[in-house]
């Protein structure tokens, strides 16, 4: 998996690409705890991530919980192998996705 | 239309299209149908249906009006999407069709008491239960895990209830992973490494709030269990372990029910839950005393049986069991932990004594014998624990 960061006046955006799993989901809780200190709004590109693991699914939860104190979370570009996994957890009642 | 109606509960078949071509007489037919049979409740069997038009959605909204208990079974995702898209499933119950798959050729991966474990795709693994388990109780468990998982308790994945040669299965992600048993077993030189994490995954789990409107209390259902003992326990024994139960504090967190270092799994060296079927909420004094039970008690009797149901031997659960209890109550001090742990542990008597009467493969014989053991050891001194839990 490779993580792709901007910053625009708080806005964070992080473009995922490959697979967000145990072995990648610890990159990413490190990537947001440098970013989102000062953050207001955070947006997460998944136009280029194939697959979603537990792992993975946790890291978001958390970056949810952590972003409602602070402003917006959303995702775009989820595949359809994705938004199944988001749709059969429940995780679509829960997260912002475009 | 083909239809059946039992105990004034109509199901009607529905057409392979139901479109302003033939809406009007679906509309006919299902009001003649609950005239006929006097219905109080009518169920949709979509099963052979492939499209519904918005005059079809009409002749559903009309029905639900007039049958507040109404359902729809069996859709197929495209009828299902339709009834979603347009806001539908918000006004009456619509149920998906459940996918149909085939375990040809499918890695068996474990075998268990209710059923088995195969592993079907790269990141799947279905659990095929026997034919006996009912329906309810297979969905139950998905449903549980699924609100454990959406609050952020490390679990595998819930997928949905799938259909089997005639059989119920249920689909999780294949955890990459070995049980926290067999990890111990063969890598005692982690122990310090693991024992940390499995007590940051035991207090992760009783630190979350449950959604309490989905979930049973652990409480109920211990005073259920109760209720279902007439037959071994005189009413004065009984009322005990009712006042024992309610003088319990109440709590919103999640209990597992089933706690030990095999129903937790590792991998790539983060520790996860399996095995969500009894989820319910309230104090964590409920995981402990059933911790106390697998992990001290059960081998204090006999050590081999702490191997079978932990993975690890009776030394080693011991030691975890008393790094548990030191990481959650060691500001108690030497001679309070020294306390809490003689509480945890008549509590753990408390959980065999419920246990094994409720466990239902117990022969009577059995059941007797476990009770006398409870007359011994665990009644005489059962009032103590009265109002006892103050954490």
């Amino acid at each position: 998996m490779t993580i792709k960061q901007t910053n625009e006046n708080g806005k964070v955006t992080l473009a995922l690409s490959g697979r967000l799993d145990t072995v990648t989901a610890p990159e990413l809780e490190a990537a947001l705890d440098a970013a989102l200190d000062g953050a207001n709004e955070l947006c997460f590109d998944f136009n280029e991530l194939e697959y979603i693991s537990s792992a993975g699914l946790r890291v978001l939860l958390k970056a949810q919980k952590i972003m409602n104190s602070k402003g917006k979370m959303k995702i775009t570009g989820v595949n359809e192998t994705i938004m199944e996994v988001f749709d059969i957890t429940g995780f679509v009642d829960i997260l912002t996705i475009e | 239309m083909e239809h059946i109606c039992n105990e004034e509960i109509l199901t009607i078949k529905l057409l392979k299209r139901i479109d302003s071509n033939n809406a009007a007489d679906v509309d006919k037919d299902i009001f003649s149908l609950i005239d006929r049979y006097n219905a109080k409740s009518v169920i949709l069997d979509a099963a052979e249906t492939e499209y519904i038009s918005s005059a079809g959605l009409r002749v559903v909204l009309k029905l639900k009006k007039a049958v507040n208990d109404s359902k729809i079974v069996n859709a197929s995702p495209e009828v299902y999407d339709i009834f979603s898209i347009t806001g539908f499933v918000d006004i009456i119950d619509v149920k998906k069709a459940f996918r149909e798959i085939s375990v040809d050729g499918c890695e068996v991966i474990g075998k268990g008491g209710h059923g088995t474990v195969y592993r079907i795709s790269g990141d799947t693994i279905l659990k095929l239960y026997s034919e006996s388990e009912p329906l309810h109780e297979i969905e139950r468990e998905i449903e549980y895990a699924r609100n454990a998982f959406v609050a952020g308790i490390p679990t595998a994945i819930p997928f949905d209830v799938v259909k089997c040669n005639g059989s119920y299965g249920s689909v999780f992600e294949l955890l990459n992973a070995d049980t926290l048993g067999n990890v111990l077993a063969a890598n005692p030189d982690k122990y310090d490494e693991y024992s940390k994490k499995y007590i940051e995954l035991v207090n992760t789990l009783h630190t979350t709030e449950a959604d309490t409107s989905r979930l049973s209390s652990i409480k109920d259902l211990y005073n259920q269990w109760a209720d279902e003992m007439a037959e071994l326990l005189t009413a004065d024994e009984i009322e005990i372990l009712h006042e024992i139960i309610n003088s319990v504090p109440d709590r919103n967190t999640f209990v597992h029910g089933d706690i030990h270092p095999k129903n937790v799994m590792v991998q790539d060296g983060e520790l996860v839950f399996i095995d969500m079927a009894d989820i319910t909420y309230g104090h964590p004094v409920f995981d402990y005393m059933g911790m106390a039970l697998t992990h001290v008690i059960a081998g204090s009797r006999a050590p081999q049986r702490a191997v079978q149901i932990m993975g690890i031997d009776y030394e080693m659960g011991v030691k975890l069991w008393n790094d548990l209890i030191k990481a959650r109550f060691g500001a108690l001090g030497e001679e309070g932990l020294k306390k809490m742990n003689g509480l945890l542990t008549a509590f753990g008597m408390m959980k065999f004594t419920v246990a094994s009467a409720v466990n239902k493969t117990n022969p009577k014989e059995l059941k007797e014998t476990l009770i006398n053991i409870s007359r011994q050891t665990f009644f005489p001194h059962a009032k103590n624990l009265i109002g006892a839990v103050k954490f």
